[in-house]
């Protein structure tokens, strides 16, 4: 009985022990995976000096994963279920990581969040943080909305008028026009460091702005050969092929084009203003500006990173306190005040903190002004892909490439991609 | 009876404690490869031909799919087929170029000169450069703007060539490039060419063979073993190229350089679909294994093996 007794006892000792345990595990560590990347490392410090500062009993380990593995790393720990709890992402991540179960949707918790507005984020750039305008599955880290850079000096010495908020994309292909012929460089800067021609923030605002769109209205018919967006295409390849105003395709600049001198213009987030700010001496004057106007307007498009909780997050109301941070006024201040972002919280607009940074850029606040005119990539329905990836991508490059080498008419390309990308929605 | 000792009858080996501690010796000592090759090999082989007939994005289970795949990449996937093109175009033109260059290269580096380890050295050079380090460099050699070749080509009056950057001449820029890799192709050569008897060069001159005709009656028939050995590692490694087409050009311009790997690696790692990879895999696989079998099939049309009796 005795025995008995001896046993029982240790047996439930050790039961308290394990469970004991498991609680202390829960809560003593949060695992954040984040990219290698100078540019993000000062945004994950503010994120972890803050959660520390809330929860110092919590051990924040931060797992570095390269960005070129970034997917596959993902994909793989969600498939072991070993995600970290706080994950990097980006925008173009988003539709595949929530389809593929691998960020959590935050909706719930932000609204559940007294300390939280999420109404005070512009809602275009939530967009890129939504699957068809559903769920909340990043935090962007700021108002990353693709803007016109532009080179001083150069357009100084060619003799070319600055650009202003009302410019066209006639009088930006005039003024390159005379850039080119006086100084011999090129004004649209791409590949590089900088996106590649097909980037859709480039391509879908020409787009928009001729009045076409990718998709029609029903959701499912692809309109690439539609009068309106054949337009679009075609103003977006003749900077290559008629003014010559493109950088070539082929054309190594030695690295990214506007900031080794060789280009007048690049159109791009505001992080950009971080790489250029750290040349020292400057080699150049330059400033910012909101992006000219087509035929229907002014369009652009965006593109941003941000943090989000995993699907595999222990504690996911943990890990959002983690996240949510980001978008705090603190944080989005110390962002803009390292020129690596503008504020994504409209209270912010007229902060001194943005509105007095020392120049370069000058005029910082187009940023903020231009915001209005981000629109969205084209959701495509159906497992073909996106405007990032996939055979949706796919076709939409290979046709522009074509267009911009000369081998086919933009007509004749975009004809062949719609068929294409028709072919595999219906099927 | 020492000899008995060594080698028992056979029905008395297994009575033999030693015949056992010998055997289980050797298959521990094989263990290691052979569960190396299932685990890693075989498994991996077995798990991808499953996969091929599936619709698996790593996230979530498989979805069995019978050979739609297979039916895709036939019917409907217009990069199936231009990669494959492609492939083979670069697969033919580095086998002719490759061959010819390292059998010229090799018998350079067989002639008694002064200076013979230094040449041989410098030839092997390229094999100990990384494949990315290579990429790299070609690269900017390849630079249309400021490459030097460009620079070479213009000094002497010619026109610069955009290598790199035009459909025309990309494919062909990267069997260049693959040419001057193909270190391991010239060191076999020279192995090869040592090997053949110095007596029949002799026979032939006394025959009132000149250079020429040496060349063409006793070394290459000579070296045939070799050159088959080379043509079929050579077209198994043109069909795996991969790295440079990766880094140098990222399969254009307009996917003139878009090599089947790349096509491989973008539906697996870019686009996540695993069932689809797989299948392209397995189509390579038996594409590899059929062109092996035919230059095996033909080799005794062109082969010469020393000794063997021609029929």
């Amino acid at each position: 009985m005795l025995k008995l007794k001896v046993l029982v006892v240790l047996i439930l000792t050790f039961a308290l022990m394990a469970i004991g345990a498991a609680n202390a595990q829960e809560v003593t560590e949060i695992r954040f995976g984040t990219i290698n990347d100078p540019a993000v490392e000062r945004v994950n410090q503010l994120l972890v000096e803050n959660f520390q500062a809330l929860h110092p009993e919590i051990e924040v380990k931060v797992e570095y994963i390269p960005g070129a593995d970034l997917v596959t790393t993902y994909t793989t720990q969600a498939a072991a279920g070993t995600l970290p709890d706080v994950i990097w992402l980006a925008d173009l991540f988003v539709v595949p990581f929530a389809q593929g179960n691998i960020v959590y949707d935050m909706q719930p918790l932000a609204e559940g969040d007294t300390n939280f507005d999420l109404s005070d984020i512009y809602d275009n750039l939530l967009g890129l943080s939504r699957v068809n305008g559903e769920g909340l599955y990043m935090i962007p880290s700021s108002y990353d909305v693709v803007t016109m850079y532009y080179n001083k000096t150069m357009f100084e010495t060619a003799g070319a008028p600055l650009p202003t908020p009302e410019w066209t994309w006639v009088d930006y292909t005039a003024a390159c026009k005379t850039i080119l012929d006086v100084t011999g460089n090129y004004c649209f800067a791409n590949g590089g460091g900088l996106p590649t021609f097909e980037w859709w923030a480039w391509v879908v605002p020409f787009v928009a702005g001729h009045g076409g769109s990718l998709l029609a209205e029903d959701g499912t018919t692809v309109t690439l050969n539609s009068p309106e967006t054949l337009a679009g295409f075609q103003a977006y390849v003749d900077m290559w092929t008629k003014d010559g105003i493109a950088q070539p395709l082929d054309f190594d600049a030695g690295g990214n084009c506007f900031v080794v001198g060789k280009c007048a213009t690049a159109f791009f987030i505001p992080g950009l203003m971080s790489a250029l700010r750290a040349l020292e001496p400057q080699p150049f004057e330059w400033d910012v500006q909101v992006v000219p106007s087509h035929p229907q307007g002014k369009f652009t498009g965006m593109g941003t990173y941000g943090y989000a909780v995993s699907a595999n997050a222990q504690n996911p109301e943990l890990a959002w306190e983690f996240v949510k941070h980001l978008a705090s006024a603190d944080a989005q201040l110390a962002i803009a005040s390292n020129y690596a972002g503008t504020p994504l919280l409209r209270s912010l607009r007229e902060d001194p903190g943005i509105t007095d940074l020392a120049a370069p850029p000058e005029n910082i606040t187009a940023f903020i002004e231009n915001g209005e005119n981000g629109i969205l990539p084209t959701a495509f329905p159906g497992e073909c892909g996106s405007l990032y990836a996939g055979q949706i991508s796919q076709e939409i490059k290979d046709a522009l490439e074509a267009a911009i080498l000369g081998v086919s008419s933009v007509e004749d390309a975009m004809n062949m991609a719609n068929e294409n990308i028709q072919a595999c929605l219906s099927s | 009876m020492t000899d008995l000792a060594i080698h028992p009858a056979p029905h008395n080996r297994k009575r033999n404690p030693l015949f056992w501690r010998n055997t289980l010796e050797g298959y521990l000592f094989i263990l290691p490869v052979v569960l190396g090759l299932v685990i890693w090999t075989f498994g991996p082989m077995l798990a991808s031909a499953y996969y091929s007939l599936t619709d698996y994005k790593i996230v979530g289970e498989p979805q069995f799919i019978g050979f739609d795949n297979y039916v895709e990449l036939f019917t409907r996937d217009r990069l199936f087929a231009q990669s494959l093109s492609v492939t083979l175009r670069y697969a033919v033109m580095y086998m002719v170029i490759g061959q010819i260059v390292s059998l010229l290269i090799a018998l350079l580096l067989t002639q008694r000169v002064r200076g013979l380890g230094i040449f041989r050295t410098f030839f092997y050079l390229p094999i100990i450069v990384p494949y990315v380090a290579s990429a790299l460099l070609w690269r900017y050699l390849f630079n249309k703007e400021y490459g030097p070749i460009n620079a070479v080509l213009q000094t002497i009056g010619l026109p610069a060539i955009n290598w790199l950057g035009s459909p025309e001449s990309a494919l062909f820029s990267m069997v260049i490039m693959s040419v001057w890799t193909g270190a391991v192709t010239t060191i076999i050569y020279v192995a090869g060419l040592q090997q053949v008897p110095e007596e029949l060069y002799d026979a032939a001159k006394i025959d009132g063979a000149n250079g020429q005709q040496r060349f063409f009656a006793v070394t290459i028939p000579m070296l045939s073993p070799t050159i088959f050995f080379n043509v079929v590692t050579g077209f198994i490694g043109a069909f795996q190229f991969f790295v440079p087409a990766f880094i140098m050009t990222e399969g254009g311009p307009v996917k003139s350089t878009y090599f089947y790997n790349l096509n491989l690696y973008e539906k697996a790692f870019k686009w996540l679909e695993m069932g689809y990879a797989s299948a392209m895999a397995w189509v390579i696989f038996v594409v590899i294994m059929a062109l092996t079998l035919l230059i095996f099939r033909s080799s005794p049309l062109w082969v010469y093996y020393d000794g063997e009796t021609q029929s």
